[in-house]
């Protein structure tokens, strides 16, 4: 019996011990972190290379270029959690705090920034990041490999553009939520969910610029007034470097081309006869084939949509008959056809491949890829001389509840 | 010998099956990408082929010198002296490799998670778990692999099918991939991810029946491989090959980037990692416990429980030898190369040399 007293004694000893023992010996308490929501990225004139501390170097012997980070760092305890009633006003001003440093680069930048800042700086609460176009246009791989190395940042992280300054994009407090950021990022989140825009997180981007059949595409957003934030368009990388911009309704044109769903994107048509109608796309399907014609590849889109009619202006004629839904969706597709025509061409020209098309040539047709392209340029050149045929067939089924 | 209890067919699947999936599993779908591109899974099915070449090998010899290991009828065969310096090689094989998983095992805690650990500490803290677990007799070292084999299979099988939906099917086509593809050395390194599977000369000798040593070898090769072919599926149909060469641990950034319940959980990676722990325990449980066998064999010490606590300093000491990630790398990929010329190599020559001194035998022939 006196042995079993001691064997439990014993074990309980090791018990506590193992409780003892293990612990969170780095742990950081979540107030002494500088938890960095939202980053903004814009290019700083040469001059500012002599007010920079020289944090990460000495003076001298670096490139001239020099960019300027704006950072949203979360102040703890202030960020709100819930749904709270507070609105907008000195809310926002209390719970982030915004620090702008320059540097030559992305990792210079917040290692300067660090200096600053008292509480160590981390990237994993880090949702949006915001570039300006100028930085755009000169090329994502330098910040690319800073993002790719830290296991801090997601691959689930949104990159806009910015078609001004970047930073004045971490000011816009709308009075929808307290915290910039996650206004910025619920409205790109909400946008997806909506059929806006198509599902892009930085990973996403990253994989297409890592093909060599498909060039990458971010959300160009823009601010409007003094606190909206308007999503402008697709802006389009060909060489790892932004190219061109689209308008919205171009966004709607190459979800449909892709086939993304939810439609989202109305079209306002103009029925001879019939006045204007607003028809709503609510069901995309595509099907993209590739045919090597004449030693080129041809590509083929069968674009089928669904909708439904959501206003109709302009004229006493009321849709009422089969007849007149045949007209509408066949002027519909006129439409449709060229807004897409639009976008392939203009793409064409910028040669960046936003559809994938080059993607279908290396899967369906390896032996003309293999032939002719041996790096991813090759194919952005090819692009551009491709024939590609639109067929677009709109189907509307109900028209609301207006007879 | 008297034994009470022995090792099913099945067990000896499972063991097979725990074994050969283990610490590759985070980066082997970049080298599968980088040898063969979008075929990268026929790349691995390649290996998979490759790699029963060997199991089969030691099996058959396993059936023909029942109750021996290769250790011993080795000796048998080609000699005492000779033997020995087969068994220094193994030994030295298992030994190494054990040692660097337990390495890469603690770049990878040192990396992503525990980022202000002291790398000793992680692979000190593996080692130590491996060890104390090699001081067991053989049907608990099978216990203890059926016991996690489902704490590994069942998480990776739902990895792979949340992430099913997210496949984009082009990027796994061509099905041979463009540039053709470099069996060497893809074809070295998708084999080697299965050498682990050498552990079934220590497991025939205990084994109920024997003679579907075969059978249960060759199930665990396929559920193991099954697993594999199915992860660089999932990695490269989402991420396509050029990505996927990006990468450091593509696995790893597929369980990072993967979200249930629309954003609601999301950041798999501390499950994985612990998940993977274990993944990496039952690996190097084995190759830990086949050099300590190998060990006990070589110096003839009754068994692997004095060598395996005797081993420990030294696998910390090879551990921590390479300098870096790049040399780390190429001194995994000579050892996995050289071992998987031994590995075949050896039971080869012993079967050939069996056969026509007509040594052991099978008793129905």
């Amino acid at each position: 019996m006196n042995k079993i007293v001691k064997t439990g004694l014993l074990s309980l000893l090791f018990v506590c011990c193992g409780v003892l023992l293990t612990g969170c010996w780095d742990s950081l308490e979540i107030e002494d972190r500088a938890l960095v929501l939202g980053l903004a990225i814009d290019e700083a004139p040469p001059e500012t290379m002599e007010k920079e501390t020289n944090v990460t170097h000495e003076k001298g012997k670096l490139p001239n270029k020099m960019i300027r980070i704006t950072a949203q760092i979360a102040v703890p305890g202030r960020v709100p959690l819930g749904p709270s009633s507070a609105t907008s006003g000195e809310g926002t001003q209390n719970s982030i705090w915004v620090v702008q440093v320059v540097g030559h680069s992305l990792d210079d930048a917040l290692n300067n920034l660090q200096q600053q800042i008292a509480d160590p700086r981390y990237l994993i609460h880090l949702r949006v990041i915001v570039i300006s176009e100028a930085i755009a246009k000169q090329g994502l791989d330098d910040l690319n490999d800073y993002l790719r190395r830290n296991p801090e940042v997601r691959r689930r992280t949104w990159l806009l553009v910015s078609d001004g300054e970047a930073a004045k994009i971490m000011d816009v407090a709308p009075p929808l939520e307290r915290v910039p950021t996650l206004y910025l990022l619920s409205m790109v989140e909400k946008s997806v969910k909506t059929g806006k825009f198509p599902l892009d997180y930085l990973g996403v981007f990253w994989t297409a610029e890592s093909k060599w059949g498909q060039d990458g595409y971010l959300p160009y957003i823009s601010i409007r007034g003094k606190e909206n934030i308007l999503i402008k368009g697709m802006a389009y990388f060909s060489e790892g470097r932004l190219v061109g911009t689209t308008s919205p309704i171009e966004i709607g044109g190459f979800m449909a081309a892709k086939g993304m769903d939810p439609g989202g994107y109305s079209v306002l048509v103009n029925v001879p006869q019939m006045g204007f109608v607003m028809v709503k796309t609510q069901e995309r399907h595509t099907n993209m084939k590739v045919e090597i014609q004449n030693g080129i590849p041809k590509a083929y889109l069968n674009i089928k949509l669904e909708g439904m009619i959501s206003e109709h202006f302009g004229s006493a004629s009321e849709i009422d008959s089969p007849d007149k839904l045949d007209l509408v969706e066949k002027i519909f597709a006129e439409d449709g056809i060229k807004i897409v025509n639009k976008l392939i061409r203009d793409t064409q020209t910028k040669h960046s491949d936003i559809l994938g098309i080059g993607e279908i040539v290396r899967a369906r047709q390896p032996a003309y890829w293999n032939q002719h392209v041996h790096e991813k340029r090759d194919w952005e050149k090819i692009y551009s001389g491709i024939p590609v045929e639109v067929r677009l067939h709109m189907k509307i089924r109900r028209v609301g509840l207006k007879n | 010998m008297n034994r009470k209890q022995k090792i099913s067919t099945t067990q000896t699947a499972i063991v097979v099956a725990s074994t050969t999936f283990g610490v590759g599993v985070l980066s082997f779908p970049r080298s599968m990408a980088e040898a063969a591109g979008s075929g990268a899974p026929l790349m691995t099915l390649c290996g998979l082929a490759a790699a029963l070449v060997p199991l089969w090998l030691i099996i058959l010899l396993g059936l023909r010198f029942k109750g021996q290991s290769i250790f011993e009828y080795g000796q048998l065969l080609i000699g005492r002296w000779p033997a020995q310096a087969a068994n220094l090689l193994l030994f030295l094989f298992f030994a190494v490799s054990s040692a660097l998983s337990s390495r890469q095992f603690g770049d990878v805690l040192s990396t992503v998670v525990f980022r202000k650990t002291p790398i000793e500490v992680s692979i000190i803290l593996i080692l130590l778990t491996t060890a104390f677990s090699c001081r067991r007799d053989i049907v608990k070292f099978s216990f203890i692999h059926i016991f996690y084999f489902p704490f590994i299979f069942f998480p990776y099988l739902l990895l792979m099918l949340i992430s099913l939906k997210r496949i984009d099917l082009l990027s796994l086509q061509p099905l041979l991939g463009n540039a053709p593809m470099k069996f060497n050395p893809g074809l070295f390194q998708a084999a080697s991810l299965f050498l682990g599977s050498f552990i079934v000369t220590i497991l025939i000798p205990y084994m109920k029946k024997p003679e579907s040593a075969l059978k249960s070898g060759t199930y665990g090769i396929f559920i193991s491989g099954g697993l594999y072919i199915l992860m660089v599926f999932s990695v490269l149909g989402i991420y396509g090959s050029e990505e996927t060469k990006q990468l450091l641990y593509p696995t790893l950034e597929l369980s990072r980037s993967i979200s249930l319940g629309g954003g609601v959980l999301e950041r798999f990676d501390a499950i994985f990692i612990i998940i993977w722990f274990v993944t990496v325990y039952t690996t190097l449980y084995s190759s830990y416990y086949l050099a300590s066998f190998a060990f006990s064999k070589l110096f003839r010490f009754a068994d692997q429980r004095l060598t395996s606590s005797f081993l420990l300093p030294v696998l910390l000491g090879i551990s921590l030898l390479p300098q870096d990630v790049f040399r780390e790398r190429n001194i995994v990929q000579s050892l996995e190369f050289s071992g998987l010329l031994f590995l075949t190599c050896y039971p080869l020559l012993l079967l050939i040399i069996s056969l026509l001194r007509r040594k052991g035998g099978v008793t129905h022939e």
